[in-house]
């Protein structure tokens, strides 16, 4: 997914020296992945995450001479570009509490086979389920899976990118694939039993 | 079994096998025999969850929009650079903004009053055919069933000519206008021979269909040219702002009162469809001279300085309301300084395309460029 990673980093260097070649190429590098990951966390405004990718990039230039060569470029930008976001939409004078991660993720319901079953019987495809499926996890196990598996990052990154150690993060991946495993579990006993 | 999908290892070989991910979990599977069940379901739960996160991969960045934001960021760098520093802070302050793309022709949906040109009857040396002219049998035909009104500018002059529902007919010298009893009740169909320009009155009930010899235009809220041969040459329709739809009338003679369903074109803006009488073939193209779309509200000033090619082209996609059709990839370094007044699509391209070293071809209605690209 990630290029070069010595090339990356030299890049990055050239870019602190102030090449904008370097920061173009950069931002070739990364913007697709942002932008995707960008637009899952608020997908309500393209503009807005284009934005916010704008603000990140600008922040860099601007603070060029005060920053080093991060150890994760990719997970880096992520970071910066939810940093953005999050500033943002904070902004937006919503007066909505936030709730801690702990709590927002008891607050979620277990589904059970009855909400497997109208799932199915709503959805027209196998992809369509699936997506459905993967709907229902918790917001921070979703995050954790498009990172593990699309971005192909590793335990140490997806960590960084959502503010935990390595292993809260395997941990996140783990029980989001034990619930999906479970549900897909029922969703075949239930196709089995529709066909009988 | 999930284990095994949460493995760096497993992902790896499941996303990008190599000969070394082979050999190792063949190896794997010959010590541990017992697992192999387990490793197989993991690999079926990895793909279903790579399905579903399907909608998620998919969600690309437009060539387009990722060199419209590289640029945007490095006028951004430059500005800082130059030390104007509060671009950024302004960003900043802003609010959200809302999705892009309210199309012009949303605006032009809303427009309250339509304004129709129809022109028919040049006269173009053609050879006779043996086909009678449409416009008489076509009026024959509906007064064997029907009142018809017809209604002949005998003048020299233009003369401004009113329909039943308020929609008025500018018909130049020579031409004619009919309709039947029908129109407004259950249709607002017109017939013309000549030329006309109609003012059409909005009825979402009951849409305008123009017949002009072989071909039907339906008014969808606009500003429109039909030039119609009286004498067997093409047929011409011609979108000066909103949209038409243009038919091959098929049910010919019988009553065209039938909506017409083969072979749609929707015509947009400066585009231009040509009905080549003989091969029965419809031709889309540009207009020779696109001019800016009244809808746009803010219009690009055409100024580049060090501009990107890119922008320039989607200025005038804006503009015009005319597909360009590039490689953003291939324009990423092009980059040109110029600044245009009243100069005309053509000339604008023609002055862009020399100084980037690419060329443009119109095809389809659509401006094709082509360039072999530009060093950074």
């Amino acid at each position: 997914m990630v290029g070069e990673p010595t090339d990356e980093a030299t890049h990055w260097k050239e870019l602190l020296s102030g090449s904008k070649e370097a920061y173009a190429a950069i931002y070739g590098l990364h913007v697709k992945a942002m932008y995707r990951y960008g637009m899952s966390l608020v997908s309500i405004s393209e503009e807005f995450v284009l934005d916010c990718i704008h603000d990140v990039f600008a922040e860099i230039w601007i603070k060029r001479d005060r920053l080093s060569v991060p150890d994760n470029i990719r997970s880096y930008l992520f970071v910066a570009l939810k940093n953005r976001i999050l500033h943002l939409l904070k902004r937006q004078e919503r007066p909505h509490m936030f709730v801690t991660q702990e709590h927002f993720e008891d607050l979620w319901f277990e589904s059970s086979a009855e909400d497997i079953l109208t799932q199915k019987e709503e959805s027209a495809s196998r992809e369509e389920l699936l997506t459905r499926l993967i709907g229902q996890l918790p917001p921070r196990q979703q995050e954790a899976i498009r990172l593990r598996f699309v971005e192909n990052m590793d335990y140490h990154e997806i960590g960084q990118v959502l503010e935990v150690n390595t292993q809260s993060a395997h941990n996140l991946v783990f029980r989001a694939m034990e619930k999906l495993r479970g549900w897909l579990l029922v969703a075949l006993f239930l196709f089995q039993y529709c066909l009988f | 079994m999930v284990d095994f999908v949460t493995d760096d290892r497993f992902l790896r070989h499941h996303l990008a096998p190599s000969t070394d991910s082979e050999a190792f979990w063949e190896e794997y599977l010959r010590t541990y025999p017992h697992k192999h069940t387990a490793w197989q379901q993991a690999g079926e739960l990895l793909h279903a969850v790579l399905l579903g996160l399907t909608s998620y991969s998919r969600t690309y960045l437009s060539e387009e929009e990722e060199v419209r934001l590289l640029d945007r960021i490095m006028r951004t760098a430059e500005a800082y650079d130059a030390g104007i520093q509060d671009t950024r802070l302004r960003e900043e302050d802003a609010p959200v903004k809302p999705l892009r793309q309210t199309g012009w022709y949303r605006i032009a949906a809303a427009a309250v009053v339509a304004l129709a040109v129809v022109a028919t009857g040049y006269l173009v040396w053609r050879p006779k055919t043996s086909r009678k002219a449409h416009y008489a049998e076509t009026i024959s035909a509906l007064e064997s069933t029907s009142r018809v009104t017809r209604h002949t500018n005998k003048s020299g002059q233009p003369e401004l000519y009113y329909l039943p529902d308020s929609s008025s007919v500018m018909l130049a010298p020579q031409s004619e206008v009919s309709f039947t009893a029908a129109y407004n009740q259950e249709n607002r169909s017109v017939y013309l021979s000549g030329k006309a320009t109609l003012d059409v009155v909005p009825n979402a009930g009951k849409p305008f269909f123009v017949y002009a010899n072989e071909i039907v235009t339906k008014v969808l809220g606009t500003r429109f040219e039909v030039v119609a041969f009286d004498d067997g040459s093409d047929v011409t329709v011609k979108v000066l702002n909103g949209k038409v739809t243009v038919y091959q009338n098929n049910v010919r003679n019988n009553g065209a009162e039938a909506v017409p369903k083969q072979s749609a074109i929707l015509l947009l803006p400066n585009q231009l469809v040509v009905f080549d009488r003989k091969a029965e073939l419809f031709d889309k193209r540009l207009v020779e001279n696109p001019v800016s779309l009244p809808e746009v509200k803010s219009l690009p000033k055409f100024e580049y300085e060090d501009g990107y090619a890119v922008r320039f082209f989607e200025d005038i996609k804006k503009t015009y309301g005319v597909n360009v059709v590039y490689n953003p990839e291939l324009l990423a370094n092009c980059q040109f300084s110029a600044s245009f007044s009243d100069e005309s699509l053509p000339e604008k391209l023609d002055v862009v395309c020399k100084t980037i070293g690419a060329s443009y071809e119109i095809i389809d209605a659509q401006v094709v460029i082509t360039t072999t690209g530009c060093k950074p």
